[in-house]
């Protein structure tokens, strides 16, 4: 095959996407456009081994400088696609190039969501989601210093266990009644909290943002109720979009991300798109989904590939998702639905937790903290998709993996 | 400089460098044959499974109760595996050699 691809994004998904192509030995060329000025790395440090300075930048790029050459992959850094013709098989550049392609791969991430409010401009209001901005960040988690953050997501909770690890003080900001509330069961949330208070972080939940106050720099911020928190920095981390607005009037079908099949291919015929951008079809999932993640960045980047070198391969991994705060490690696969059964196992283990999410007897959803053997069973029962004998748990000491 | 022979998915043999404090995974993972280690080392994966050489194996820290229980998963799992996201490469070990699992 000597097809010319062009990827937009060079994250996870746009890397994974020119990797999987070479070893599935399309020999045409390939072309990375990223708009960031480094060489592709990986997120999910920025919020923990970036913040608490465990890891030296470097060590979160995903490839080394040479492998690009070494794999004869043209990586355009700095550039941003601003365009896409379909009609005439080209993208348009902020620079004012244009390129061609044959195959076009759409990997252009998500964005974090802007908050407008009073204050927005001072210094010390910042955004999390680029190697930038997490070194910026880390810089100024200085011993004893303030910070707020608005959001109590998987990025807010993740920054507040660093910033506590540097001696900061850490007050969260949530407009629901839990934290995490969109990705995680309750009792995932109460437990995640609950470690976070006992370590000092503060939080006020079914509150929002007013408004940032201070002169130049942020010195406090208000809540809707009028309290003040006095603050050195505010983090605002209020869930990503996907990056679509260079999309508009290409005519690909976008709902909240790009449509795309099983295979990676989109509404028009030649492009495809991958990761945080992509709202997919999944054969264990309802509807179409929009999975922000390592795993899924991966599998669909793999599934692009393979459609792309005429060997196709759908994706139908069980979508997987981690985070870490403190010693807790959390791990989830499926999604649970509205109607699901919330089943609890004995871990077996002090201080962890094992959560089911059953429908119909079949298994959607695992969530784990600090008890890898039952998520890594709980995963496999999910792909596996049959009923689940949920009545032999019923006895002490029993384990999930016995149902497999 | 820490060489270590690595025996890919397909049968090939490769040499590779590291230093000393590097975890292996983030040595193999930079190849095309190398492993996937989607997580990144965080030990909630398993993308990252070989196994080592006998001798070698002994040479390394015991595994922890988070990879024993990933590992217990692993339908190609043998007595020598581990998780190379859990292993820091040290002095001492120039000349290991290592086959990388087939994936899950």
């Amino acid at each position: 095959m000597g097809e010319n691809v062009v990827i937009i994004g060079s994250g996870q998904a746009g890397l994974q996407t020119a990797v999987s192509l070479r070893q599935l030995e399309c020999a045409g060329a390939i072309t990375l456009v990223g708009r960031e000025p480094h060489l592709p790395y990986q997120r999910p440090p920025l919020s923990k081994q970036i913040l608490t300075g465990e890891w030296e930048p470097a060590r979160c790029l995903l490839r080394h400088a040479e492998f690009y050459a070494e794999h004869d992959l043209r990586l355009l850094r700095d550039r941003m696609a601003t365009q896409l013709n379909p009609a005439h098989r080209h993208v348009l550049l902020d620079d004012g190039t244009t390129l061609d392609y044959d195959a076009l791969v759409i990997c252009t991430g998500a964005r974090p969501n802007r908050l407008r409010f009073p204050g927005a401009e001072l210094e010390g209001v910042c955004y999390l989601r680029t190697l930038d901005e997490a070194q910026a960040l880390a810089a100024q988690l200085q011993p004893g210093a303030a910070l707020t953050i608005v959001g109590g997501g998987f990025i807010g909770m993740e920054v507040a266990a660093s910033a506590r690890s540097r001696q900061c003080r850490v007050n969260i900001i949530e407009s629901q009644p839990r934290v995490m509330q969109r990705s995680v069961l309750e009792p995932v949330s109460n437990f995640l909290q609950a470690r976070h208070e006992q370590r000092g972080v503060a939080f006020h939940l079914q509150e929002c943002l007013s408004a940032a106050h201070g002169d130049r720099r942020v010195e406090s911020v208000s809540l809707d109720d009028g309290r003040r928190i006095a603050t050195d920095l505010l983090l605002v981390a209020v869930g990503v979009r996907p990056d679509l607005e260079w999309l508009e009037g290409s005519g690909i079908e976008c709902g909240r991300g790009v449509h795309v099949d099983t295979h990676g291919r989109t509404s028009i015929d030649g492009i495809y798109a991958a990761g945080d951008v992509a709202e997919t079809l999944h054969p264990l999932l309802p509807g179409r989904q929009v999975l922000e993640s390592v795993q899924n960045a991966v599998s669909q980047g793999k599934a692009a590939a393979a459609s792309i070198a005429g060997r196709p391969q759908p994706y139908t991994e069980v979508p997987w998702f981690w985070s870490e705060q403190y010693h807790y490690r959390f791990q989830m696969a499926g999604l649970p639905r509205p109607d699901d059964e919330l089943v609890s196992l004995d871990t077996g283990q002090p201080d962890s937790l094992c959560l089911l999410s059953v429908g119909g007897e079949r298994l959607h959803a695992v969530q784990c903290i600090n008890s890898p053997q039952d998520y890594m069973a709980g995963r496999r029962l999910i792909g596996l998709a049959k009923p689940l004998a949920l009545d032999r748990l019923d006895r002490p000491g029993a384990r999930l993996k016995e149902l497999l | 400089m820490i060489r270590i022979g690595v025996t890919d998915l397909g049968g090939a043999r490769h040499e590779v460098q590291a230093n000393a404090g590097d975890r292996l995974m983030e040595v193999l993972r930079e190849y095309d044959w190398g492993v996937a280690a989607i997580c990144g080392g965080m030990c909630s994966c398993a993308t990252c499974h070989v196994f080592l050489e006998q001798d070698w194996f002994d040479r390394f820290p015991e595994a922890d109760y988070d990879e024993q229980d990933l590992l217990d998963f692993l339908d190609h799992r043998a007595p020598n595996s581990r998780l190379s996201c859990q292993l820091t490469l040290e002095p001492e070990h120039d000349g290991l050699q290592v086959t990388l699992a087939p994936e899950e």
